[in-house]
């Protein structure tokens, strides 16, 4: 690193690493940015990031090699796929993936890329959503090796405000799979306390305000619950990208020896939602499962059917 | 009064094939129901009307009810018109599934009166009545079960008599609706996860009934009422829900945990709020199919 900040590429400008990006251009970080959505890509350039042509072409300059990607079918791609990052990748360079993927995906992954490369592999999952992430106010959570974390103290203080070395690679993203353990059955869990305060017969919107300081309080129930009661179902978090992480969550918990019933049960839920067609639309839509009308069954059914 | 006479109030999906079945045995039966068609009916096959339960059990000395919840049950037994204030009454006999709490009471205020009490819920549904299959497991009076046992003999194949605790019938009862309950729901997935995958309902249901899976849920409830797509099981899924939430009630009074009791009585709960309390509960299947995105014909009616 030869002046203060190191050099990025940044793959993967969509709903998170878009304004993660944006944030680091404006804070006069050195960005090449790459996405397979030109779309996205032209709307990282026009804040300041300096286009690629492929994931090889980011990466020369870089110190650092950021990854934010929907899938873990997406990372293999951008690393090993044509123009892959493994083309070009070169020790002392680090890659960070953001992404949230397994952990088993993440040793693999790390472990391939160390043995064609030598170059490390951290995975940095983050919470918070679109609006932490355009603010810098990201829950971080990493693993990888202390060389490695030690060599982006400085990058993620100014994405995020709260970072945790958790263990070696593979681990932030376990630590990531328990927090969408968390989240993912609370979604479930707030929509069935809306839907009951509505059934009840209670103004609904009034619930965080009850429970402010009791023990159902929460940042949850104070930011997530409102949306729901509102009914506002516009995507922050996918109803599908809920399903796939309660779905390693299962799998996480296979892999160690543990029975996850009540996860278990809202990945049943959320499956239900989104196979019958509603995986576009934020995880708060999971109320609809709860509204009740004979109406949306049929509409359920037939937007499966049409698809 | 001849000792083949019998009383009995609530003639719905069971009670009116039931006392059909006593009066094509030459018995002399005594009705009451609110339902006045029902009660035409079965005048004119020799029934003899009575305007309210206690005229019932001022006639005969033997009655048996059939209603649909603990409430009825209640009111038909202990209400204002109930069978308790009747003269002649000796003998109770409960066929419905009430749940061993509201069978208690009702048996506790008859036994004050002098009246035995049989505990006596049956399994087997209208076709099992109708077959003359039905099994009645009864809890309580021995010598109530013998004076029943003609009548119930009409359409009964199986007695099971659990010894003197009025309730106990109904705990057995219980337990075996919470099978039916949680079958209906597993065949539903079942199918549903084998016609998505491009495997025939008849294949299914072949192999499955030869095998370890198969139940009266799968041979007789999915091939009569689902495959055929006629959803006439003639239970609806009110009652089915009904049956489980007394299960979940007397498990959770009893301290028995019940991991997926507690799940299938939430799964009918929400078949419920979309709309089905009053369709046939083996719409439940179309309800599963249409959520995997299948496309059953008919299952955009399933929440008629």
């Amino acid at each position: 690193m030869t002046s203060g900040k190191p050099r990025l590429a940044y793959i993967g400008v969509g709903l998170m690493g878009g304004p993660m990006a944006a944030r680091l251009a404006g804070l006069g970080y050195k960005l090449r940015v790459f996405d397979a959505d030109a779309g996205r890509q032209a709307a990282a350039m026009a804040s300041g990031a300096v286009g690629a042509t492929s994931p090889k072409d980011c990466v020369e300059d870089a110190d650092l090699v950021l990854l934010n990607l929907p899938s873990q079918a997406a990372v293999e791609t951008v690393v090993f796929g044509q123009a892959g990052l493994s083309d070009a990748l070169l020790s002392p360079q680090i890659v960070v993936d953001f992404s949230t993927v397994s952990p088993d995906f993440c040793r693999s992954i790390g472990l391939r890329v160390q043995a064609v490369t030598g170059c490390e592999w951290i995975d940095a999952p983050v919470s918070g959503g679109p609006s932490a992430a355009g603010e810098g106010t990201l829950t971080i959570m990493a693993g990888g090796s202390d060389w490695a974390i030690a060599r982006i103290r400085c990058l993620v203080q100014d994405i995020g405000r709260q970072f945790t070395h958790v263990g070696q690679t593979g681990m932030g993203s376990v630590a990531k799979m328990i927090a969408q353990l968390v989240v993912g059955t609370n979604y479930a869990v707030l929509a069935e306390a809306v839907r009951l305060a509505e059934a009840a017969g209670m103004d609904a919107a009034l619930l965080p305000e009850c429970v402010k300081y009791g023990h159902a309080d929460g940042v949850l129930m104070q930011q997530l619950y409102p949306r729901i009661a509102a009914h506002d179902f516009a995507p922050r978090a996918y109803a599908r990208q809920l399903l796939k992480d309660l779905d390693m969550v299962q799998e996480l918990a296979r892999s160690s020896g543990t029975a996850t019933p009540m996860s278990g049960q809202a990945a049943q839920l959320f499956r239900l939602l989104v196979t019958a067609g509603h995986g576009d639309i934020d995880g708060t839509g999971i109320y609809r499962l709860y509204e009740g009308a004979p109406s949306h069954l049929t509409a359920i059914g037939e937007s499966a059917r049409a698809q | 009064m001849p000792s083949n006479s019998y009383g009995f109030v609530g003639l719905g999906a069971m009670g009116m094939p039931m006392v059909s079945k006593a009066l094509a045995a030459r018995l002399d039966v005594h009705i009451f129901d609110t339902n006045a068609s029902a009660v035409d009916l079965l005048v004119a096959q020799g029934a003899k009307r009575q305007d309210s339960a206690a005229a019932v059990a001022n006639a005969v000395e033997t009655v048996f009810v059939s209603l649909p919840n603990a409430p009825i049950v209640e009111a038909v037994a202990l209400g204002e018109a109930g069978l308790i204030h009747g003269k002649r009454i000796k003998h109770y006999i409960d066929l419905s599934t009430t749940g061993p709490t509201m069978s208690r009471k009702v048996g506790d205020a008859m036994a004050q009166r002098g009246v035995s009490v049989l505990d006596a819920p049956v399994s087997g549904g209208p076709i099992g009545v109708r077959n003359e299959t039905l099994a009645v497991m009864a809890s309580g009076s021995e010598q109530t079960l013998e004076r029943a046992r003609p009548f119930l003999a009409t359409f009964a194949k199986t007695f099971v008599h659990l010894g003197p605790d009025v309730g106990k019938a109904q705990i057995l009862k219980l337990a075996n609706n919470l099978l039916t309950a949680t079958n209906m729901v597993i065949v539903g997935e079942a199918l549903a996860f084998a016609e998505k995958g491009g495997i025939e309902p008849e294949d299914l249901f072949r192999i499955i009934n030869a095998g370890s899976g198969r139940s009266w849920v799968s041979e007789i409830a999915y091939p009569k009422h689902v495959v055929t797509r006629r959803y006439d099981q003639n239970f609806r899924t009110e009652l089915m829900h009904k049956d489980v939430t007394l299960c979940m009630q007397e498990a959770e009074r009893m301290g028995v945990p019940m991991w997926l009791g507690a799940n299938v009585r939430q799964f009918w709960q929400f078949a419920m709020t979309q709309g089905m309390a009053d369709a046939d509960c083996s719409r439940i299947a179309a309800l599963i199919e249409g959520w995997a995105g299948l496309n059953i014909e008919d299952a955009a009616d399933a929440a008629e």
